[in-house]
């Protein structure tokens, strides 16, 4: 029996006259990734897409791949079979009689897209509905929430028979929603903020700041291996790492400590926004959480935000920690976050942290700094890292 | 760059006789327990060896087991004397500063429903032997102590306490872990029961220990098998670890007071440098420290930042102990010491190679690490 996977896009066929740049970048991303898995081909029609292996290559490995390509709503595990009622009967039969003979009820539910089938879907569903109650006749036939619904889908060249078909990553292709460079620091916030984005079809890059010999390599590593974690969802993630040593030492020595965070945070948006022009990206994306910490109330994203001057998107922003770690769990990134190495916001952490600053005051602390040299002497020093 | 290595109490270079010694005990490849003329010479080789180590630790051979090293041998000290006397009485005495093979081997037998008594150092590290006299109760059973603290230095009141528990409690049994004590300082068997060593601490390899049981006292063992080591200890002897444990014992051994003596000169000359820079000391009275080990704290940073720095300038030394990789360490938090000052503190551990010139480089280096605080 040939096995392949059914992939259906879910709000793709809502987009207009650009729909096909995204089916395009979608099936782009769907070869790549599936290249390094084995030999598979995709076929695709009608926003449906089709992943078949080569003779004797398994199914399994294109399904853990697929399951993480954004832009899939879900993918349907299915057997092919000839567009005829004895073969679809035969193939239901052999495909999910394991199913059939454990559940108490049944439907079939079928989609006729080819419109030359002599049946119409109806028909086809009590036809074969029949055919298979004879075979199992301690299943019954229940059109309403069946335990189990053997789909057909009779389409140009086969039909397919499948059970339910499985969650697949949702979200719109990447490389279709531009491209965010995300602020990567280790914790569980900004893998998941990455992760959110990446759904949304941008394409990731990621700036880590490291403070040897505040932070150790073991952090810096971690940030790699949190970026490589979403390689798996988004593809290559270019890491640019920026030595920010000097920067925290000159916040201590110079300014006052109940602004170390405020500055440290508006230099390392200077110094992102300055990467991301220089290596084109269109937005800084951080994992802010609203009053989270000290640096995360409005007052203090607005005094951070005042030295941006492209877009910063924060999708976690309005989100519970429960619901953040959710997410992280889902990308794949929390069991690395909670590793315990210190990143760079915890290195000189004031006692009492200004929640409600004003912009001139942050504004007089940093003009203790020689800020524009600074900005440029972490930019000269970047390392980028290309994961994935 | 020069590389110092001050991280001796964590484990030891490996010395060229026990090096050398290790190498030819793979040629000599029999099994000690086989009959034919290899086994026999294996059995030659490992009966040299016990004979060596006792002698430097001043036991009869026939009283001392190679173990798998330190936390084995404490194991089997402690969990055999609680079982052996657990019908004299439950309560078991230790200290507050002990290792962690220690602490946690009390623990799980707290778990079993012995009672445990740990007695608190000092300020300074030290564990005075009235507390530890005060803890003794007439149903203790077990007393646990180590010859050297391997986080401060501090040399513990083995004699006195042997004393105490005689009137006191004279069924309880004591143990000491002199696994930072073996080759750094005379040691007296004949004051204790048990006593846990290992060979990496030496100069030897690591895997490798020994326990001393006192003749006539039998333990229950923790690995059963083929009944080596005479049945307290089944399991193939490791030759290569055992006759460079001989090796490393018998060196050490022999040159015990020089040595301790120049270790001891390069701990004052750091103790007096780390003052003047105005950095605490984690330290006894200098009657009581033993001669390889210096704690200090500059009282700011934290010692990971610290071992950091250093380590890129080629000086290696840890923060507490290096089992702890990065914990608190519960021995400075016993002693009451401020948490800047824990956070920060550094251990620096001598062997006899050390140059004197490590510790002018490591106090040329610490008012440079320290200007990242």
């Amino acid at each position: 029996m040939r096995e392949i996977l059914l992939l259906k896009c879910g709000e793709l066929v809502l987009k207009g006259l650009n729909r096909y740049k995204f089916e395009e970048r979608l099936v782009k991303t769907l070869r790549y990734r599936l290249q390094k898995a084995g030999n598979y081909t995709v076929t695709g029609r009608q926003s449906v897409y089709c992943v078949e292996g080569a003779d004797g290559v398994p199914i399994e490995p294109a399904l853990d791949v697929c399951a993480r390509v954004f832009g899939i709503v879900n993918i349907c595990r299915a057997a092919v079979c000839e567009k005829t009622l004895d073969s679809i009967t035969e193939t239901a039969a052999a495909y999910l009689g394991a199913e059939l003979s454990r559940a108490k009820t049944f439907r079939v539910s079928t989609r006729r897209s080819d419109k030359h089938f002599p049946l119409t879907s109806p028909e086809i569903d009590r036809e074969v509905g029949g055919r298979l109650n004879d075979l199992y006749p301690d299943c019954r036939a229940q059109m309403h929430d069946p335990e189990l619904t053997v789909h057909v889908e009779v389409r140009d060249r086969w039909a397919f028979v499948h059970a339910a078909p499985l969650p697949g990553a949702g979200g719109v292709p990447t490389g279709t929603g531009g491209r965010g460079l995300l602020l990567l620091s280790g914790g569980i916030d900004s893998p998941a903020a990455g992760w959110m984005m990446g759904k949304r079809g941008m394409e990731l890059g990621a700036v880590h700041f490291f403070s040897y010999p505040y932070t150790s390599e073991d952090a810096k590593q971690k940030v790699l291996t949190l970026a490589q974690e979403l390689t798996a969802w988004c593809g290559r993630i270019p890491v640019y790492v920026v030595p920010f040593t000097h920067i925290q030492t000159e916040i201590r020595d110079k300014c006052f400590e109940d602004y170390f965070t405020l500055v440290m945070r508006r230099m390392m948006m200077r110094i992102s926004e300055a990467v991301a022009r220089q290596e084109g990206y269109d937005a800084l994306l951080t994992g802010e959480s609203l009053g989270q910490v000290a640096s995360q109330t409005v007052e203090a994203i607005g005094t951070t935000d005042a030295v941006c001057g492209i877009p910063v998107l924060r999708p976690v922003i309005g989100m519970d920690k429960e619901e953040i770690v959710r997410i992280a769990r889902r990308a794949g990134t929390f069991e690395t976050s909670i590793l315990p190495y210190e990143d760079c916001c915890t290195v000189f952490t004031p006692r009492h942290p200004q929640t409600k600053p004003r912009l001139f005051q942050v504004e007089r602390e940093e003009a203790k700094l020689a800020v524009q040299a600074l900005v440029d002497e972490a930019v000269a020093g970047v390392e980028r890292i290309v994961i994935g | 760059m020069t590389e110092y290595y001050l991280d001796n109490a964590a484990t030891t270079a490996v010395l060229p006789c026990a090096r050398q010694a290790a190498l030819a005990a793979m040629d000599r490849y029999g099994n000690p327990g086989s009959l034919h003329a290899l086994g026999r010479d294996a059995r030659a080789l490992l009966d040299e060896s016990r004979r060596s180590v006792a002698a430097a630790l001043g036991c009869a051979p026939e009283t001392l087991y190679f173990t798998s090293g330190g936390s084995e041998s404490i194991n089997t000290a402690l969990r055999g004397a609680a079982h052996k006397n657990k019908h004299l009485g439950r309560h078991l005495v230790s200290t507050a500063v002990e290792h962690d093979a220690t602490l946690n081997t009390l623990r799980a037998l707290a778990d079993e429903g012995f009672t445990v008594t740990l007695v608190p150092p000092e300020r300074d590290g030290s564990v005075a032997a009235e507390r530890i006299a005060a803890a003794l109760r007439p149903d203790t059973i077990l007393v646990s102590l180590m010859a050297v603290c391997n986080e401060t230095g501090a040399v513990l009141p083995l004699a006195e306490t042997r004393a105490a528990a005689a009137a006191a409690c004279p069924q309880a049994l004591l143990h000491v872990d002199a696994v930072q004590g073996f080759g750094k300082l005379p040691l007296d068997v004949s004051a204790c029961d048990l006593l846990s060593v290992s060979a990496h601490k030496l100069g030897a390899l690591k895997g490798s220990g020994a326990l001393y049981v006192r003749r006539g006292l039998v333990l229950r063992p923790l690995i059963a098998g083929g009944g080596q080591e005479g049945g307290l200890r089944s399991g193939t002897e490791a030759m290569p670890q055992i006759a460079a444990f001989a090796a490393a014992a018998r060196e050490r051994s022999a040159h015990l007071a020089e040595n301790a003596a120049r270790m001891a000169a390069l701990r004052e000359r750091l103790i007096a440098g780390v003052r003047a820079l105005g950095y605490a000391v984690n330290m006894p009275e200098e009657a009581l420290r033993a001669p390889h080990i210096v704690n200090f704290s500059p009282c700011r940073g934290r010692s990971e930042v610290w071992l950091r720095a250093l380590s890129d300038m080629g000086l290696y030394l840890s923060g507490g102990s290096a089992c702890a990789r990065g914990k608190r360490s519960h021995v400075l938090a016993a002693m009451g010491l401020p948490k800047n000052n824990i956070d920060a503190a550094l251990r620096v551990s001598f062997c006899p190679e050390t140059p004197a010139e490590a510790v002018d480089e490591l106090l040329a280096a610490l008012p440079q690490v320290g200007r990242l605080f």
